[in-house]
């Protein structure tokens, strides 16, 4: 297991509950869609994954790391483990491409020569070598999302957290980016999709789990247990 | 495929500084004058103290004849004095001598004159201390002597320079927090500008220290760009001075200050400024 949790609990600021007892473990390597309507608690779990926010009560372990108790060294060592994609993907726009993907591998001490390489192949990967000395806003939004998955992918996180990745895309570019996520699973990494694009599960048999007011209603994982 | 690095000028691990720009330059420059002022103010008063100095090495104590039994204790007292050098009484051929060459040779009343004369103590007096004035006087009075006025009043002009020179130095403290100050604003608005990417870096893992040492290096460079200007503004004055035969080792002295002051404003300011932890 690489996530697990037990009754976990979280509040926003103003003391609304935002998860309430959630249990949930996560191998390595699974691919997993987080669905829900908006406010169910998708965001503030994945937040709470790479150590934006503090459980209230409960337990939470993120690769063997209690969150609970996590020191800042211990979250940043975390982090570098994961690579996130946010719906409005974050790129910087008076830095180029390269520069964008080129960021978590400068954060990780990653080797000054061989950056522009290992950029230039991430790169490939989304199909868009050529925009490597582009700035953003030159890129359509399905280019920007498929920089943002580049510059997750880059220094080879084992889990992978994306939150809406295809929240403004069209059908197509949409189910381009599914088709990136899922090739990355399939290099070995743990994905972690949240999303209330329900066309997007009809794509790929994945883990479903259902979050409805920040409880767990639905796990396809227990159904299959259950089944069997 | 062959692609180009990008030509971009980096530091070593990776780092970058903020990108340099109007904002900074007019922050260096602000720091720069201010120090410059306050460098300018250390060099006159250097210079003024040094003029008192030079114009005023003797103290000259008179004593009455009715109280000649004083000489000794006031010669002992004096020598307690750690600023005065040497002790000499003048002579009283010494006298007989300035008086015949000021009033002529008229011998009788002259003699007569002499008798009636203090007996003189000169002194030489070396550095400045806030207590050597209060210490020359309370001695002369306890042994019933006078001072040369005009002489007294150097020694006056000196303790305010002195004095003026320990406010400066207190104004001067008070300047660098107000510079920090400045460089710590200019710096806020470089992180205002860099806050999404410095938001990122700690989602992607990045330590503490990796974010801030960029701005701390840029607060150093500030600081110590503005010292080094600030010094250069020095010397069209130290020649000015110097033109108008005034001496003075204040330059040499404001050196370490200007430099190393600068450096710690600029710490100081880009620790000020840090970004917030999201």
């Amino acid at each position: 297991m690489i996530i697990d949790m037990q009754q976990l609990l979280t509040r926003y600021p103003s003391g609304r509950v935002a998860l309430g007892g959630v249990n949930l473990s996560v191998s390595q390597g699974e691919f997993l869609f987080l669905i829900g309507e908006s406010g169910a608690g998708k965001s503030t779990l994945l937040a709470m994954l790479y150590g934006a926010l503090a459980p209230a009560s409960g337990s939470l372990q993120v690769f063997g790391i209690d969150m609970n108790a996590a020191p800042a060294r211990k979250i940043s060592a975390l982090r570098r483990r994961c690579g996130i994609i946010f719906q409005d993907h974050r790129l910087l726009f008076r830095r180029t491409v390269f520069e964008n993907i080129a960021l978590p591998l400068r954060v990780q001490g990653y080797p000054e020569d061989r950056m522009v390489a290992r950029v230039g192949k991430v790169l490939e990967f989304v199909g868009l070598e050529d925009a490597i000395w582009s700035y953003p806003d030159t890129l359509s939004g399905g280019e920007q999302q498929r920089v943002a998955i580049a510059r997750a992918m880059a220094p080879q996180p084992q889990l992978i957290l994306a939150d809406e990745p295809t929240g403004n895309l069209d059908r197509e570019t949409a189910d381009q980016v599914l088709h990136y996520l899922i090739q990355l699973q399939q290099h070995g990494s743990t994905v972690i999709i949240a999303t209330h694009d329900l066309q997007l599960l009809e794509q790929y048999p994945a883990r479903v789990v259902e979050l409805h007011a920040g409880v767990v209603v639905n796990d396809s994982a227990d159904e299959a247990s259950h089944g069997h | 495929m062959a692609i180009d690095a990008p030509r971009r000028i980096r530091l070593p691990g990776g780092w970058s500084l903020p990108p340099l720009g109007r904002a900074q330059l007019l922050s260096m420059l602000v720091v720069a004058i201010a120090l410059w002022a306050a460098g300018a103010l250390w060099i006159g008063l250097q210079s003024a103290i040094h003029w008192a100095g030079t114009l005023q090495p003797t103290i000259h104590f008179y004593l009455p004849q009715s109280h000649a039994k004083q000489r000794q204790p006031l010669i002992n007292a004096l020598k307690k004095i750690p600023q005065i050098d040497t002790i000499h009484q003048v002579s009283q051929q010494e006298t007989r001598h300035w008086l015949h060459s000021w009033l002529g040779n008229n011998s009788k009343q002259n003699n007569h004159l002499i008798n009636q004369l203090p007996i003189t103590l000169q002194t030489e007096i070396h550095g400045s201390d806030p207590f050597l004035l209060d210490d020359i006087k309370d001695t002369a009075q306890r042994f019933h002597a006078s001072i040369n006025p005009d002489e007294l009043r150097l020694l006056t002009a000196r303790k305010h320079l002195t004095q003026i020179r320990n406010l400066l130095i207190g104004c001067a403290l008070l300047l660098m927090v107000g510079l920090a100050l400045i460089i710590t604003n200019t710096l806020e608005l470089s992180l205002l500008a860099r806050e999404d990417e410095l938001e990122l870096m700690r989602l992607m893992g990045a330590h503490e220290w990796f974010i801030r040492l960029p701005f701390i290096l840029e607060g150093m460079l500030i600081g110590s760009g503005a010292g080094i200007v600030a010094l250069l503004l020095q010397l069209p004055l130290i020649w000015a001075l110097q033109a108008i035969g005034i001496t003075t080792d204040g330059f040499s002295t404001l050196i370490f200050p200007l430099l190393v002051g600068g450096i710690i404003m600029g710490t100081i300011g880009a620790i000020l400024a840090q970004p917030r932890r999201t």
